[in-house]
């Protein structure tokens, strides 16, 4: 599933059924190559939901287990990615021996796992198993 | 990734860093050993309002990757102040403008640009571009060791001059002039 296939989805709660919000963004960790958290559009602070409680990334809704699991950033990087400073979407796209290789349009990843599968450059596909980082400057990539 | 190249090309290129994906600054130029006309490192373009803050500088050592697109450096934390790098060279100043002189002592131009092969973390000077005293412009392949000092570069009788844009004629040309020294 692509990134932008899952933004504005509804994320509903296991233990009650109500609706918490629409997915807003996709929290990457560039080491492990995965999605670890979702942000929620809707709602103020607490707006994080780590993926070990996604319990289904479903067709029409993302079901995870109690809206107390949600949270707010942690840490100062954390904080940047929440107000869409890193964005993945148009960033650069860099390999880590300096080559610019194009601007991201959109991410592939398994909506059964949160692995990253490829980055959906402005031309082509390039698959991934990891990135190095993931900044404001660009998206690195192993070379 | 292998690449020939101009230093003035290097003008402008961002330095970003593999730890934060964050750009760190702008190299201005490529900072050369007087003594053996070995890299050392890379200034960086002072940034900010009227460019008073340090911009610092970029020892060679902790350079990752000179790549087409961008210098990759491990972190932020490599950076040194602007004065440190340069330091331990004595007088450390720029080579363009040098004299380019033959052995039998007439000048054959002056020095205009360095010519670098780059090969990931590795930046050797492979060459030089001249300007002559017909101010027509040439390059010039560099075995790996030659005679330079603060009022010259010292160039062999035979030196080929090469048209001022074929690069990899002088990465020919310095790449075989270097297996001969090692044979």
């Amino acid at each position: 599933m692509r990134f932008s296939e899952g933004v504005g989805r509804q994320v509903i709660s296991t233990k009650d059924a109500r609706v918490l919000g629409t997915v807003r963004r996709f929290m990457v960790e560039a080491s492990a190559g995965r999605v670890v958290a979702i942000q929620i559009q809707g709602r103020a602070g607490a707006d994080l939901i780590d993926w070990q409680h996604v319990s289904n990334f479903g067709a029409d809704a993302v079901m995870v287990s109690a809206a107390e699991l949600l949270r707010g950033p942690t840490s100062p990087w954390e904080e940047r990615y929440v107000r869409g400073e890193f964005d993945l979407r148009g960033n650069l796209v860099l390999t880590d021996d300096g080559e610019a290789i194009g601007r991201l349009a959109d991410v592939d990843f398994d909506e059964s796992d949160g692995r990253l599968r490829a980055l959906v450059l402005d031309q082509g596909e390039r698959p991934v198993d990891r990135l190095i980082a993931v900044g404001p400057y660009a998206v690195i990539v192993p070379a | 990734m292998r690449l020939t190249l101009r230093a003035t090309d290097l003008d402008g290129r961002p330095v970003v860093t593999l730890d934060t994906a964050t750009e760190a600054g702008k190299i201005a130029d490529v900072v050369i050993d007087p003594a053996n006309g070995d890299v050392v490192g890379f200034r960086l373009r002072s940034q900010g309002i009227l460019g008073l803050a340090d911009p610092g500088s970029l020892p060679l050592d902790t350079v990752r990757a000179v790549g087409s697109d961008a210098v990759m450096i491990t972190a932020k934390t490599g950076l040194v102040r602007e004065g440190s790098m340069q330091s331990g060279l004595g007088a450390a100043r720029d080579i363009r403008g040098d004299r380019v002189i033959n052995e039998d002592g007439t000048v054959t131009g002056h020095v205009t640009d360095v010519i670098l092969a780059v090969d990931g973390a590795t930046v050797d000077v492979i060459g030089y571009e001249i300007e002559q005293p017909d101010r027509t412009r040439a390059l010039i392949a560099m075995p790996d060791t030659f005679v330079i000092s603060q009022d010259a570069l010292l160039v062999s009788n035979s030196i080929e001059l090469l048209p001022p844009d074929d690069l990899e004629a002088v990465a020919r040309a310095s790449a075989s002039q270097r297996s001969a020294d090692a044979a």
